[in-house]
């Protein structure tokens, strides 16, 4: 079992440097290789089957989202201070109960967007197969499918010439 | 093959269509928004009878650190945030194609544009006139060479812009819109810098760069002014910690403004003393809250005085 976590660490570190020469990428990748090994460690099932009950799943979808997100902040921050200045301070009550929303225009486009993507994610999409959407005997559905997409694309889409997030080199 | 002609030919006809029933729609919702950053607030602009005298143009830090009460002529800020100077640019054009061009523009300069990349991208936030009008139209061309292409479809000109322009319209009819377009920032008991300086430090030996072709859009922005005699102050905004940038872009816009005549407040290299050691008075490290602003409205509308005041137009005539 050591070995495998030996691996692990291994394995998740390398990755962090191949995304850039700086502390931020090693810690980002540590972060990641010690949870796995925790995981491993404990035993925890990777699979959430049926068996488990609604809040088990939504406690375990909550910590594993927060961890992950944890890690984001290095992997995102100007410097490895800077990564330490914002996780010293997201826990720091006095600061959440001083959020604002500077841009209302920008918040309520992010959180319109991903509930609408949500629902339709879980209200359809997950019911469905991509076979019974568009179904290939039938021309009507392809046809609207491919006009929705088309005009999601063109109203939604990202054309800009924003840097590839990997660029670091 | 027959089949998928036909049903090629089918999908571009719907698809056309549904394009254009989207955007005449959203041309609507456009139109009759007087609220938002995303074209409420120039509709609001464009709809008014009687023009200000002063209009303040610029992006987050002249919107919400410079009260248009602070001066003695009848003041408007008709700034957005995050807006570098092609948009400015071709805002102006748009004023002068729609006949409400000020009699004198207050335009705040932010070094930060002169020594990283143009930010040819913000004239995407006025979409909706390409097409209506020329320069803006070539300057969206300019983005890429790809980007005639999008506009193929007229629903384009709403990308990344659908949610914001329903919010738009929806809260145009139910919330007050900022009063002469100044948005304050509200102090929070505990506000302070609450960020870390987002520049990375420059490394020994690596010097930032001024990035003289950028210098074409607020060059344009003068020859606009220059073009209608319109009276053009510049300014520029303290920070909380002094940056690079401020100091390697003062010199050449200083000396391309001094050149046109065009009276030029740094406030950058000459701070109020009083929102250098109060952290309270900032947001962040960029932008003053309204107590901040209170002092640097004042500030900037003491030095414009004068100019105000003068017969003169400021721009001298090219020879």
């Amino acid at each position: 079992m050591t070995k495998t976590y030996r691996n692990l660490m291994l394995t998740m570190l390398l990755g962090g440097l191949w995304h850039g020469a700086s502390w931020n990428f090693v810690v980002w990748g540590f972060l990641n290789g010690a949870y796995l090994s925790i995981e491993k460690m404990l035993g925890i099932e990777t699979n959430l089957g049926a068996h488990y009950s609604l809040p088990y799943k939504m406690l375990r979808v909550f910590v594993t989202f927060n961890l992950v997100c944890l890690t984001w902040v290095f992997f995102r921050a100007a410097s490895f201070q800077q990564a330490l200045y914002i996780v010293s301070h997201i826990f720091n009550p006095v600061g959440f109960w001083n959020l604002r929303i500077q841009d209302t225009g920008i918040f309520a486009s992010m959180t319109l967007g991903v509930l609408l993507l949500l629902l339709l994610e879980y209200a359809y999409l997950r019911r469905h197969r991509i076979a019974e959407i568009s179904p290939s005997r039938n021309w009507h559905r392809p046809m609207a499918f491919s006009v929705i997409l088309i005009l999601l694309i063109v109203g939604f889409g990202v054309s800009g010439g924003d840097q590839f997030i990997y660029f670091q080199f | 093959m027959r089949n998928f002609l036909l049903f090629m030919g089918m999908l571009a006809l719907l698809l056309f269509g549904a394009d254009f029933v989207l955007a005449a729609l959203f041309d609507k919702l456009y139109q009759r928004a007087r609220s938002g950053q995303t074209g409420g607030e120039t509709n609001r602009y464009l709809a008014f009878s009687k023009l200000p005298t002063l209009l303040i143009m610029g992006n987050s830090r002249a919107r919400y650190q410079v009260d248009p009460d602070s001066f003695a002529v009848p003041t408007y800020s008709l700034c957005h945030a995050g807006m570098g100077q092609v948009f400015q640019t071709g805002l102006l054009h748009l004023l002068e194609q729609e006949n409400k061009l000020p009699s004198t523009v207050l335009l705040h300069v932010d070094f930060e544009e002169y020594t990283g990349d143009d930010n040819l991208e913000d004239i995407g936030n006025l979409r909706y006139y390409y097409g209506k009008s020329p320069a803006i139209t070539t300057r969206i061309r300019e983005i890429s060479r790809y980007e005639q292409l999008k506009y193929c479809f007229r629903f384009y000109r709403y990308n990344g812009r659908v949610i914001s322009i329903i919010k738009n319209f929806i809260q145009s009819r139910t919330a007050t819109p900022f009063s002469k377009g100044y948005q304050a920032l509200s102090p929070i008991a505990n506000d302070s810098t609450s960020f870390v300086e987002l520049t990375p430090p420059i490394i020994a030996g690596q010097r930032a760069r001024f990035q003289y072709r950028n210098l074409r859009h607020l060059q344009e922005f003068l020859a606009i002014c220059r073009r209608h005699k319109i009276k053009l102050l510049c300014f520029t905004s303290p920070y909380f910690v002094s940056r690079v940038s401020a100091s390697m872009a003062a010199l050449p816009i200083d000396s391309m403004l001094r050149a046109e005549h065009v009276p030029y407040f740094n406030a950058a290299a000459h701070p109020l003393p009083i929102l250098q050691h109060h952290a309270s008075f900032w947001q962040d490290a960029d932008h003053l809250n309204v107590l901040g602003a209170g002092y640097l409205s004042q500030q900037i509308a003491q030095w414009s005085k004068p100019f105000l005041t003068a017969d003169s137009t400021v721009i001298a005539p090219r020879h």
